[in-house]
């Protein structure tokens, strides 16, 4: 027996679980890449229908959240949704709505990482927040691996620009690290 | 093993990336939930359902749309003579030809068979080889038409006739070495017609190298030299006719008379043995 949109019970009960269990983690992934809240919800729950649709299949391949999480990131950069809430934000006359009750360095952190492009904004967010190896970041972003380190290096000293307030922040000793030295304590508050 | 090959160890702006999604974990509230999931997948397929039925009622008005010309064509072909009345059909002036060749001197149109004999009371004046009868070489400014002067028409015989009122017609059918040349040697000669001012009132449709069909063309002269005059070509197989009448009705033979319809009528089935005749109106 099968429901309205031809899954087994079991199926459906399955996936909610998952849902349950990975939709916060993932929207907040999301949020970082877009610096849109409103933004990430959409991308993720758009993600989580395209999973429902081939829910069976994800399943026998082992687990679902890389796939749920790379579909969602994906739609969330790309050109036509950007358009779209490019428009949004034109009406909404101003930067995107925080998190209610994020801490002020976080809130910091999103705000500087506003200042990075999409692609610039995946590679650290996968790199750096997902501990996703260089070339991983390559082959889920269908970049090379030169590309991704070059997005990363040109990514901290961005930050580094944007969450310290001296303008002599040492940059990276190697080509792979943060450049910031203590960037907690140079934020400044949000507000 | 190189440092981008393995997970990095944790560095500041991963610290900070992990503190910050640590924090804002708890604070996310997903609006609509699972709920809402399923109805995205609801409309996604409504949406794709929709897709694919607009998508193939396009592709069905296209092939309607492409389609519909040659079917109109189609219908059209049908009678391609029968838009407006015409003066003559083809068959009357150009007879099937015998199974031994030449152009037999029956295949030329009886008095009674022209246009408006009712009203002119046609005779046949001549029938010959047409040489020393030629047709009017009527046109606007210094035209001068041959006809078939000049062509590589092989043989020819005509009919001139005359009527009441100084109206006067021919009848003429020249023979060509194939069919190929007898189209071209018609083309030609509605060419050099159009040329001379003649306004045309019907012609064929459009027939590639190889149609046998019979070709139908009408001229009318009212302005010019010898002018009103009126011409029926018609082409066929390695034969072409010309029918020419010179009246004062050369503008309007839209309302022909039920006598000289009913012998037209009489003479191209009188071709068809099996063809019931229509009622007759009088003696041809």
């Amino acid at each position: 027996m099968t429901d309205s949109q031809g899954q087994p019970p079991d199926a459906r009960r399955d996936f909610e679980r998952f849902y349950a269990a990975s939709v916060k983690r993932l929207v907040t992934v999301v949020y970082a890449v877009t610096g849109d809240l409103g933004e990430a919800e959409d991308a993720v729950q758009d993600a989580y229908a395209k999973a429902w649709t081939r829910w069976e299949q994800l399943v026998a391949e082992g687990d679902p959240t890389p796939w749920v999480r790379t579909v969602a990131l994906r739609l969330a950069v790309s050109s036509w949704r950007r358009t779209r809430n490019r428009i949004r934000a034109h009406f909404r006359h101003g930067p995107p709505p925080d998190l209610p009750g994020l801490a002020p360095d976080h809130v910091a952190l999103v705000a500087a990482l506003r200042h990075l492009n999409p692609e610039q904004r995946r590679a650290v967010v996968l790199h750096h927040l997902l501990d996703l190896p260089v070339e991983e970041v390559a082959r889920q972003t269908g970049s090379t691996s030169t590309a991704v380190r070059s997005r990363l290096m040109r990514a901290r000293r961005i930050l580094s620009t944007h969450l310290t307030d001296s303008p002599d922040t040492p940059t990276a000793r190697t080509g792979h690290t943060a450049t910031t030295a203590q960037p907690r304590q140079e934020v400044l508050p949000h507000e | 093993m190189s440092d981008e090959t393995r997970r990095p160890p944790q560095d500041d702006l991963g610290t900070l990336l992990h503190d910050f999604a640590d924090d804002a974990e708890p604070l996310i509230s997903v609006s609509g939930g699972v709920t809402d999931v399923h109805e995205r997948v609801r409309r996604h397929r409504t949406r794709r359902r929709l897709a694919v039925t607009t998508a193939g009622c396009a592709a069905l008005l296209s092939l309607g749309l492409w389609g519909l010309p040659p079917l109109l064509d189609g219908v059209s072909a049908d009678r391609p003579e029968r838009t407006r009345p015409g003066l003559v059909s083809a068959a009357s002036i150009l007879p099937a030809p015998e199974s031994g060749g030449g152009l037999p001197r029956t295949d030329l149109l009886s008095p009674s068979a022209l246009p408006w004999n009712a009203g002119y009371r046609w005779h046949a004046t001549a029938t010959g080889d047409g040489a020393t009868t030629p047709l009017p070489t009527g046109g606007t400014g210094d035209c001068a038409l041959q006809w078939f002067d000049g062509t590589s028409a092989e043989d020819q015989i005509a009919r001139t006739y005359s009527g009441d009122s100084d109206t006067t017609a021919q009848h003429r059918i020249a023979a060509y070495p194939d069919n190929s040349a007898a189209q071209h040697a018609v083309r030609q000669l509605a060419e050099a017609l159009h040329r001379c001012g003649w306004h045309e009132t019907r012609s064929p449709e459009t027939q590639d190298h190889n149609s046998t069909a019979p070709a139908l063309y009408e001229y009318v002269l009212t302005h010019g030299a010898e002018a009103p005059l009126r011409v029926a070509l018609v082409q066929s197989d390695h034969r072409v006719a010309a029918l020419v009448l010179a009246t004062p009705q050369a503008d309007d033979h839209a309302h022909a008379d039920p006598r000289t319809e009913h012998c037209l009528e009489q003479t191209v089935n009188s071709a068809q043995p099996h063809t019931p005749s229509p009622p007759s109106t009088g003696h041809c």
